[in-house]
């Protein structure tokens, strides 16, 4: 058909061209001849048009004689076609263009592995105050190599925000290498005008840094986290695993703006937990402790000073000082033996700060009855060794005591004949239930066991039996003293003193604390309120009126201890104690201060450890706003004296001014009442406690 | 010209407006060259746009093919629109994430520094201000009363006692 055509159209241009050759020959051609010549066309058209019908006449069929140019194109069209759902098998299905796994090749480019750091949780006290916190900072590294700048004009713009020279700057950063620490500890600020430089081959790296706010108010207390993020003493080892939130190192997927996708992102980085560490502590208390705490062992000279405040009714602690102390941020000034909290780490000697309990443990076995009476000799023998009263060289024999007039005089001989009502294996037996030779049931860490003598020695000495009686010859920690005296003034009940409340959330529920101590009772609640009542007789009319604010009920008990080395006991090293309880009828408070080493004549526990408690006890009246049990009484001028000089121990130890000069409530000791009990023994060989 | 057009149009059925079946006006010069036919045997005159008589399974072919590109259309607008508020989703998650952690590390850094002014302020006051700790002599302790008895009060009226008048 082709082949046809193009012999029709040959012709017709032959014939075409006859005619223009015969039309150049005379310029006028005929109308019919030119008619003609167009005529041709149609002609044309009309034989193929017949051409045509004749194929069109025939059933429809498929096209197979179209040109072969249309087929052409169709199969360039159906070959594009399989190319593509080849390609489309070959993304979707197979997944592996080119030896490369597309779900891999994918998955490297928006994966990243994160180590995520999750900040350690703060520590805050009972009031919300933040006492230890993570903060970020920055080390910053510089890679020389890397350098697009001179290192001399980098280290010139880094020398205003690094506050340093520009040549220790380019000392420290050298001139040639990568990695190279050139700062550390850099806060938010500094890092965030280093990274506005845009400096190429600067690095920052950020870490978490614990963060102190109150400095050493809380030092041996809460302990440090290093400049590694190790947990060093304290709490902050204690509690880490309550404290420390880690991830391990995951994967996430990230945008390329750098965005994270949250399809893997941990849960815990997401909504991370908003809970903190609550303390039971008082920061406004603690600073006043410090204050008073501090005031005394300057005047005094004293080694070192602890005191507990502690609520009586669940044994936690309202303010735990020690001092010295030292500042947890700049730990790595001070010196390593500031680190333990000695008063719960360290043994003492309690002295007559011990009586009450030994009253009580009378008093519980019915061996005395509250009115009995004893004779004070002023000084005994038991065992060859002499025993006598603390102010046996003042006045003498006290003569016949009640029990509570041995408490408020502190008699030693008194309580040695009062216990020794009590049979040797009971008394035995009962020290043993004040749980003293175990470590105090707190939280706390490295709680220190306190030291009993052996059932045997103790059964066989007749003087050890006798010295215990007046709390040389056994050694506790001042927690542990505090423990029991606190047992004693929650009507007999077992107290554990705790320092942590839980962890809890920001609006104060806790998700987590501490199992509660049962109720078991160590002493019966009669019991306790009788010695509590001799304890107030001791604030009212014995050794300790020095504590007495008017208008509040407060017992309590002095006790001055000698120290004793390496078996002997150091003439002039004393260990004076006070503790006071408050309100003494029901009793909420106790607040129990140990000064180790006053010095000076007149470093008793009445005179250095007294006017602590009461200036504590004012400052805790104030703070929590305790209205008084009793309308307190008018001014006048002694007790406006001796309010605002609250601190000022008489020294006058003259032995004519006795105990009973002063019978009015509020005026300072007028006589250092409680000087060494000398027990005989100043060589013998008895267990030396703990030297702390 | 009409010829070729015609020769294109997709008619399976064999009608054609040709010379041999019917003589139609629309022929070009050629049919002018014919001889009108007379009136008694003039053809029926087939309109051109009478509808297509398709068999059924064609029909139902056809019908199943539009209907099925409708949906593949939804599909594939409702296919773009969720990829698209997918991806856009997790790009404002991102982005609230970052904002999420910005805040956190403003907030530890605000309560540093509300820490540290506490500090501060202990400082200032410890030293030579003056200041000295609360004192309970300082403090004044007050009983609270019983409250007073309540006393009923008459109702007041609601009409207020002056009228005012409608002219000023």
């Amino acid at each position: 058909m082709v082949s046809f055509r193009r012999q029709r159209l040959r012709s017709e241009y032959a014939r075409k061209q006859r005619g223009l050759k015969s039309s150049f020959k005379s310029q006028e051609t005929p109308l019919s001849q030119r008619r003609q010549s167009t005529r041709q066309p149609t002609r044309r058209r009309a034989a193929t048009n017949n051409h045509s019908v004749s194929s069109q006449s025939r059933p429809l069929n498929f096209p197979l004689n179209l040109s072969m140019r249309l087929w052409l194109v169709w199969g360039a069209i159906v070959l594009g076609i399989c190319g593509l759902i080849y390609r489309l098998y070959q993304l979707q299905v197979v997944q592996v263009v080119n030896d490369v796994n597309l779900a891999e090749a994918a998955a490297y480019q928006h994966s990243v592995n994160i180590t995520p750091v999750i900040p350690r949780r703060p520590i805050v006290d009972r009031f919300g105050n933040v006492l230890a916190m993570d903060q970020v900072r920055y080390t910053l590294y510089a890679h020389p190599d890397m350098f697009s700048d001179t290192p001399e004009n980098v280290a010139a713009q880094l020398a205003g925000i690094l506050e340093k020279s520009q040549e220790a700057v380019l000392k420290e950063m050298g001139t040639t290498g990568t990695g190279v620490k050139v700062e550390q500890d850099l806060t938010e600020d500094q890092a965030e005008k280093i990274r506005n430089l845009i400096i190429d081959g600067l690095d920052l790296a950020p870490h978490q840094q614990r963060l102190y706010p109150s400095a050493d108010l809380f030092a041996q207390v809460l302990g440090f986290v290093d400049l590694n993020g190790q947990e060093q003493t304290g709490l902050e080892q204690e509690f880490s695993s309550r404290l420390k939130r880690s991830l391990p190192t995951t994967e996430v997927d990230r945008m390329g703006n750098g965005l994270f996708l949250p399809d893997r992102m941990p849960e815990q980085l997401v909504y991370p937990d908003n809970l903190s560490l609550k303390l039971t502590l008082d920061s406004r208390l603690q600073r006043a402790v410090t204050d008073s705490l501090k005031a005394q062992m300057t005047k005094f000279s004293a080694k070192r000073g602890a005191v507990i405040v502690m609520d009586v009714r669940d044994g936690s602690l309202l303010s735990l000082v020690t001092l010295p102390s030292y500042n947890p941020n700049r730990y790595y000034d001070a010196d390593i033996s500031l680190f333990r909290n000695w008063a719960v780490n360290d043994l003492y000697e309690p002295g007559s700060t011990f009586k009450p309990i030994n009253v009580a443990i009378a008093l519980e076995n019915k061996a005395i009855q509250p009115t009995d009476t004893i004779y004070d000799e002023g000084q005994i023998q038991r065992g060859g060794w002499p025993i006598q009263n603390h102010d046996y060289n003042a006045v003498g024999a006290g003569g016949s005591l009640s029990i509570s007039q041995v408490l408020q005089r502190s008699s030693n001989v008194g309580m040695v004949h009062i216990m020794e009502q009590v049979p040797p294996q009971t008394y035995y037996e009962w020290l043993e239930r004040l749980e003293i030779g175990q470590p105090v049931n707190t939280d706390l860490p490295l709680a220190t066991p306190g030291q009993l003598r052996d059932r045997e020695l103790f059964m066989e000495s007749v003087v050890d039996r006798a010295t215990m009686t007046f709390g040389q010859g056994v050694s506790l920690t001042p927690l542990q003293m505090a423990q029991l005296l606190g047992t004693l003034a929650n009507g007999g009940r077992w107290i554990r003193p705790h320092v942590v409340q839980g962890l809890a959330n920001a609006d104060g529920t806790f998700e987590w604390q501490p199992e509660p101590l049962g109720a078991k009772q160590l002493f019966s609640p009669e019991t306790s309120h009788l010695v509590l009542g001799m304890m107030r007789d001791v604030v009212n009319i014995g050794t300790a009126k020095g504590v007495s604010i008017s208008g509040y009920d407060i017992g309590g008990k002095t006790g001055t201890a000698q120290k004793a080395a390496n078996g002997v006991y150091i003439d002039r090293a004393r260990i004076t104690s006070f503790v006071g309880i408050f309100p003494i009828y029901e009793p909420r408070y106790l607040v129990f201060a140990v000064i180790d080493e006053p010095q000076g004549e007149h470093a008793y526990g009445s005179t250095v450890a007294v006017p602590i408690v009461r200036q504590v006890l004012s400052t805790l009246i104030s703070l929590y706003s305790i209205p008084p049990s009793e309308p307190p009484k008018p001014v006048d001028a002694s007790t406006s004296t001796e309010s605002s000089t609250p601190t000022t121990p008489t020294e006058s130890p003259t032995p004519a001014e006795s105990t009973e000069s002063s019978t009015s409530t509020e005026s300072p000791p007028s006589t250092p009442v409680e000087s060494t009990d000398s027990p005989s023994p100043e060589s013998s060989p008895q267990s030396d406690p703990g030297q702390g | 010209m009409v010829a070729a057009a015609q020769s294109s149009y997709p008619n399976p059925s064999p009608r054609r407006p040709r010379s041999s079946r019917s003589k139609s006006a629309v022929s070009a010069p050629r049919r002018s060259l014919q001889v009108a036919p007379s009136v008694a045997s003039r053809p029926k005159v087939t309109s051109l746009s009478k509808a297509l008589e398709l068999p059924l399974w064609l029909r139902f072919i056809l019908a199943i093919q539009q209907s099925s590109s409708l949906l593949v259309m939804i599909l594939g607008v409702l296919t773009l629109g969720s990829y698209a508020s997918v991806v856009y989703s997790q790009h404002r998650w991102g982005q609230a994430y970052e904002t999420l952690e910005g805040l956190r590390q403003e907030e530890y850094q605000v309560t540093a520094i509300n820490e540290s002014l506490k500090e501060n302020l202990v400082d200032t006051a410890t030293k030579n201000t003056g200041l000295k700790w609360p004192d309970p002599s300082d403090m004044v302790f007050l009983e609270p009363t019983t409250p007073r008895p309540i006393v009923e009060m008459p109702p007041t009226d609601t009409v207020p006692a002056t009228t005012f008048p409608l002219g000023y």
